[in-house]
């Protein structure tokens, strides 16, 4: 299971759902930069298409290795953000876009040990955007949607299963936990014959000096917010073949299961958490 | 910490301050001014060149063990450092090789597809390039075409990160190949010399199958197998592997029928598959000397001791006036003392040697028909 190679026949359906509700103004600082949350997920979401047109180059051009669907969910509705309808586009059409760039300053380790500012220009896939509500529900109801629409494609029946990152601060509108829990599991419930959807939950909190983490244990998130485990109950429980991958990002050796999840997490440490579903990993040996 | 392909890229970019000995190496921009590179499963490849010479930058987003026994001095370990926030360093393994200006097997085969000629002139031209492979005492572990380079003179293997070499062990298997091209039941238990041989088979037998029906072109389209699935293949159901195994019988090609045939093959060594691809042509002799022998099934033909033209067709009968009658699937075609057909009969239940000049044969739908040595038919 999780180990379908992504081949042209053989697409990756990735789902980044963005809430752009009005939180999404607060400010935070990650890695001693200043930016707004919409700001930031702006960034995450512009880094990962980026990502994935970069893993989708081939010799001869790009590869039509993933169905993308962007969607942001404020006030009452969900959006679709690269589409003119909700659903997935071919990420190679997004080759022929003429899109915005933005100039982020981003501060690295250099090899001796200081660290020096690069400036990284970024595509602006998703416009930064924060007002109204948040209305999670109805986004949970959109994507089981969109997901099992994917899924019953017979093309895709052997295909890797399909990814959805929800990037959010984690305040719903619309929504009792209960209800957020129980739609997320079903869309988790859906599938190919290659696994069950994996949700995947970034958490954005106000406040950049708190505890971050990144593919946390279930017991490791008892003490934080109600929030935080309201997304914690929410996402998919790593498949074995990420355990080696999620402990390498986790930097220590603790034992699975891990949350498809992060909290407080770096840009780099959302990136990498990301990376990670949609690489074709080799099937254990 | 796992980076980003775009942090390797700005890595790449900032080469002064990021190699640790291969400080010089400039990345080659396209004509968007970005570097040039394409990301596999486990590396990415920028075209790079060092004091003037192009070459082929591999950096690895994996560890991989075998680097060294692999690629030996071209490896240089933990030589990139990678940009990245985290506060542990990274460095990335780098691999430096020969940057081969061409095509990739994959782009030749959508380029010419339909077009016979040039079909089977590269059909061909794998055929040999795929035998000297064979004879090495290695093997690549991922032959398919998009890891084949071809320039005007040569194809070239890239991508060595799943290959075998003398000394290895199931325990430093850690690639198991593409598997539209992998025979089904490779794994790390039989990791050793034959991983080759099933891929080699495949893309032979489509090379030829495409060379021969050019009609068979609109199935490579946004598909990920070339012709033949492996997993149908074994499995005696993959309706193109039949239809291409009827084409090469019709058409009297001998030795591609015996290829495409071990692609049903349930074990990942084929049988005599290096005696049959890229034969050396057989030694002169005269078709009297010649005596029809049998060897694993099939017929062919042989002086003493020594197969003249190899055991490959379903029936044989001895030479006669030069020619042999032999059947290949339910196709019978005469052939001469080097095994080359020079008469395709088609399919019938009642054929004969030739005598006088002329043989007779009943097709499968009961008319009849003389045939002539010069290879004129005529219908009776």
């Amino acid at each position: 299971m999780y180990t379908q190679e992504i081949t042209r026949c053989h697409h990756a359906a990735i789902v980044i759902a963005i809430d752009q509700s009005c939180s999404m103004a607060d400010r935070l600082y990650i890695n001693g930069i200043e930016l707004s949350k919409a700001e930031m997920v702006s960034l995450v979401a512009g880094r990962l298409i980026d990502e994935l047109l970069l893993r989708s180059r081939r010799d001869d051009g790009y590869r039509n290795y993933y169905d993308i669907a962007v969607i942001g969910y404020r006030g009452e509705e969900v959006y679709p953000l690269l589409s003119k309808s909700i659903g997935f586009i071919p990420v190679v059409s997004l080759t022929e876009r003429d899109v915005a760039k933005r100039t982020f300053p981003m501060r690295y380790n250099m090899p001796k040990g200081e660290q020096s500012l690069f400036f990284e220009d970024i595509s602006i896939w998703v416009e930064p955007r924060a007002e109204g509500a948040t209305p999670m529900l109805k986004m949970l109801t959109t994507v089981y949607k969109l997901v099992h629409k994917w899924c019953s494609e017979p093309q895709n029946r052997d295909s890797f299963p399909p990814i959805v990152c929800n990037i959010t601060d984690g305040e719903a509108s619309d929504g009792t936990a209960e209800q957020l829990i129980e739609a997320a599991e079903l869309i988790r419930n859906i599938g190919t014959e290659d696994g069950n959807t994996l949700f995947v939950n970034v958490h954005l909190s106000p406040n950049g000096a708190t505890q971050s983490a990144i593919f946390p244990r279930p017991n490791e998130m008892i003490a934080e917010s109600r929030h935080a485990q309201t997304l914690a109950k929410m996402s998919s429980t790593l498949p074995d073949s990420f355990e080696w991958y999620a402990a390498k990002c986790r930097k220590d050796y603790a034992a699975p299961p891990f949350l498809a999840m992060s909290y407080n997490a770096s840009i780099s440490e959302l990136i990498a958490m990301l990376n990670i579903g949609t690489r074709s990993l080799p099937p254990t040996l | 910490m796992i980076a980003s392909v775009s942090q390797y890229i700005l890595s790449v970019e900032n080469s002064l301050l990021m190699f640790r000995t291969l400080r010089d190496i400039e990345p080659v921009r396209g004509i968007d001014g970005k570097p040039i590179c394409y990301t596999g499963n486990s590396a990415i490849i920028f075209k790079v060149r060092l004091y003037g010479e192009l070459k082929a930058l591999r950096v690895y987003m994996r560890h991989h063990p075998n680097l060294r026994a692999i690629y030996r001095d071209n490896l240089y370990p933990r030589e990139l450092f990678i940009c990245h926030e985290g506060d542990e360093e990274m460095w990335a393994d780098v691999v430096l090789c020969e940057w081969h200006e061409g095509h990739t097997l994959q782009r030749e085969i959508a380029q010419h597809a339909g077009n016979s000629e040039a079909m089977m002139q590269l059909a061909q031209r794998f055929e040999q390039f795929a035998a000297r492979i064979l004879d090495e005492e290695w093997a690549h572990g991922d032959i398919k075409p998009d890891n084949i380079i071809v320039d005007d003179e040569a194809m070239h293997l890239i991508d060595h990160d799943a290959a075998y070499r003398n000394g290895f062990t199931s325990e430093d298997c850690i690639e198991l190949g593409s598997r539209q091209y992998q025979h089904p039941a490779r794994s790390a238990e039989n990791f050793g010399i034959h991983i080759d041989d099933y891929p080699i088979a495949l893309i032979t037998t489509a090379l030829y199958a495409l060379a021969y029906d050019s009609s068979l072109a609109a199935t490579l389209h946004n598909s990920d197998y070339l012709l033949i699935n492996p997993a149908h293949a074994i499995e005696d159901r993959d309706l193109t592997l039949q239809h291409i195994e009827e084409l090469f019988a019709a058409r009297g090609d001998a030795y591609h029928l015996y290829i495409a045939r071990l692609l049903h093959s349930r074990n990942i060594v084929l049988f005599n598959l290096r005696s049959y691809l890229d034969p050396a042509p057989p030694p002169a002799c005269n078709s009297e000397e010649l005596s029809l022998n049998c060897a694993h099934g099939l017929w062919g033909y042989t002086r003493g001791d020594e197969w003249i033209i190899p055991p490959l067709y379903d029936l044989g009968f001895e030479f006669s006036e030069g020619t042999a009658l032999v059947q290949l699937g339910r196709v019978w075609h005469f052939i001469d003392e080097k095994g080359r057909t020079i008469i395709t009969c088609g399919k019938g239940h009642g054929i004969k040697p030739m005598r006088d000049g002329k043989s007779h044969i009943v097709y499968e739908d009961g008319s009849e028909a003389i045939i002539y040595r010069n290879g004129e038919i005529k219908k009776i």
